[in-house]
């Protein structure tokens, strides 16, 4: 008893006990997802449900982690661009709403108003400390608007050029530019190609808690570091599940 | 009597209790004659960096000899617009780290266990004798303070600051590219143009350093400066160990509720002010 007195004296005469402001990390994942008006029908159907999905093992990884929280963050971009949220959500506050196709594909101007909020005067404000974002972008075209202009403004970005960044093409190789996506994620390893919707519901799964994963460990020596783990990982990871996806042949196409 | 004392303080970070792994954290501090110098070192967290924590050791210790050779013939009039000197201190350093490492290396080589987890890529050079350094990767901040000047110098992430008399605020410059969960170390090859350092004439009335785990646990860069500033007035109204002991006490429970991380804070204070 005496000793448990002692101890909570102790205790309370800490003279740092009321130190302001202690908080956990955050890592940022950024949906960054086409809706324009070739990704209708089922190209869409397949990431509203597959980002749905996957939502709950996002939650469950953030709850895991007991020293970062993982938030997310959602452009959706056709005739312009527009941010879901207007700052990022903690994994069990987001909610995907099940986004329509239509119209063209405004890449540069998502490009852009990601370029504006990673700062940390806006989406990367957190905690002082916060991880490298990790950025995913799914698209089944070519950009209509002048993207090559945004790309070079973003890749002057300090977290950008830190970021994990992957990208997965959605349909076949004569539909999608894989320049333009290894233009964005920096090398050919981290552009994916979803022939199936099934395939796609997959990557999406896979890349998301592969990213939250590795994106939310701690420093790392070097820019290019964490994106190297990412596509070891991402590699390995695609390897395991590459059985069942030649099965995936014979499901579904997009057309 | 020399006015000047120094005081560090290293606690597990959390997740590395939960995950057993070991500090990686160093700090020291010492006094030479009539100066006072402090260091800390981060060995990184991630599986390449498997002796991080042996190599954060050797960083600290390799900078406190050099620091002490340094201040032993140098003096505020001699380091007067002196960048060449400094950059020969960054050159002993890296070169005193990168020597303990080989020599423990050599008594020490790499067992299967320890590689085991690495890349097949990475295994084949460690095993071939290449790149060996990067199992020791750190990073390094040490200070020094002497009767009429301070410097400090800093590479990888963690801050370094000094409080003046004047209530003004000098810190080393870091480095721009250092966002999120990216430093750099000393294991590089270019380890020495990522290395900074900062000298002023006059005494400050503190010099204080951590290692990001420290920064990374608060909401804001002036709630961890608040912070700081609070370690220093408790070290110069209270008794050193008194002090000590209640900043452990709290890195550890900070640990816990902030970035999860080793946290190392050192420093320099100054009784004259």
């Amino acid at each position: 008893m005496l000793l448990l007195i002692e101890r909570e004296s102790l205790s309370m005469s800490n003279p740092f006990e009321n130190t302001e402001g202690i908080a956990k990390r955050t890592m940022v994942l950024f949906f960054v997802v086409d809706t324009s008006g070739s990704m209708a029908g089922k190209k869409i159907g397949a990431v509203n449900d597959a980002i749905f999905n996957v939502l709950p093992e996002i939650r469950k990884i953030s709850e895991d982690n007991a020293d970062a929280e993982i938030k997310i963050a959602a452009i959706t971009f056709s005739n312009g661009a527009k941010w879901l949220y207007d700052e990022p959500k903690p994994a069990d506050e987001f909610s995907w709403p099940y986004v329509n196709a239509d119209g063209m594909t405004d890449l540069g101007e998502a490009y852009r108003m990601l370029n504006e909020k990673l700062s940390r005067n806006a989406f990367m404000n957190d905690v002082e400390g916060s991880y490298a974002p990790a950025i995913f972008l799914m698209t089944d075209g070519e950009p209509t608007d002048d993207y090559k202009k945004e790309l070079d403004r973003l890749n002057q970005n300090k977290w950008f050029r830190v970021a994990i960044k992957v990208a997965v093409a959605i349909g076949e190789k004569d539909d999608v530019n894989d320049e333009v996506l290894t233009e964005f994620t920096g090398t050919p390893e981290a552009v994916l190609r979803a022939h199936t919707p099934e395939a796609l519901a997959k990557m999406i799964r896979l890349v998301s808690v592969t990213a939250s994963k590795i994106g939310s460990q701690s420093s790392t020596v070097g820019q290019e570091s964490r994106q190297k783990t990412f596509t070891e990982e991402l590699n390995k990871q695609q390897q395991e599940w590459q059985p069942v996806n030649s099965a995936d042949d014979e499901d579904e196409e997009w057309n | 009597m020399n006015p000047l004392t120094g005081f560090h303080v290293t606690v597990r970070g959390a997740s590395h209790i939960r995950h057993n792994a070991d500090c990686q954290d160093y700090s020291k501090s010492a006094c030479f004659g009539s100066a006072a110098a402090a260091a800390v070192a981060d060995g990184h967290g991630d599986v390449r960096y498997f002796r991080s924590g042996t190599g954060a050791r050797f960083a600290v210790e390799a900078a406190l000899k050099s620091v002490r050779e340094f201040v032993k013939r140098e003096n505020s009039e001699t380091l007067k617009n002196a960048d060449e000197k400094f950059d020969q201190l960054k050159k002993n350093i890296i070169l005193n780290w990168n020597r303990k490492v080989v020599r423990h290396y050599s008594s020490h080589p790499f067992s299967s266990e320890e590689l085991e987890p690495l890349s097949e890529r990475r295994r084949s050079f460690l095993e071939g004798g290449k790149l060996i350094e990067s199992a020791y990767g750190t990073t390094l901040i040490v200070s020094a303070v002497g009767a009429d000047y301070w410097f400090g110098m800093q590479l990888g992430d963690g801050d370094c600051f000094a409080f003046n008399r004047d209530g003004t605020v000098s810190s080393v410059p870091r480095e721009d590219s250092l966002v999120g969960n990216v430093t750099t170390s000393l294991c590089e090859s270019d380890a020495f143009y990522h290395f900074h350092h900062i000298y002023c004439a006059g005494s400050p009335a503190a010099v204080i350093m951590s290692t990001d785990g420290v920064k990374n646990s608060f909401s804001s860069f002036n709630c961890y400066r608040d912070f700081m500033e609070k370690i220093v007035s408790e070290f110069s109204s209270s008794p050193c160990q008194t002090t000590k002991k209640n900043l452990m006490e709290f890195l550890s429970e900070m640990t816990e509720k902030g970035s999860g991380d080793d946290l190392s804070v050192a420093g320099v204070l100054n009784s004259a002010y």
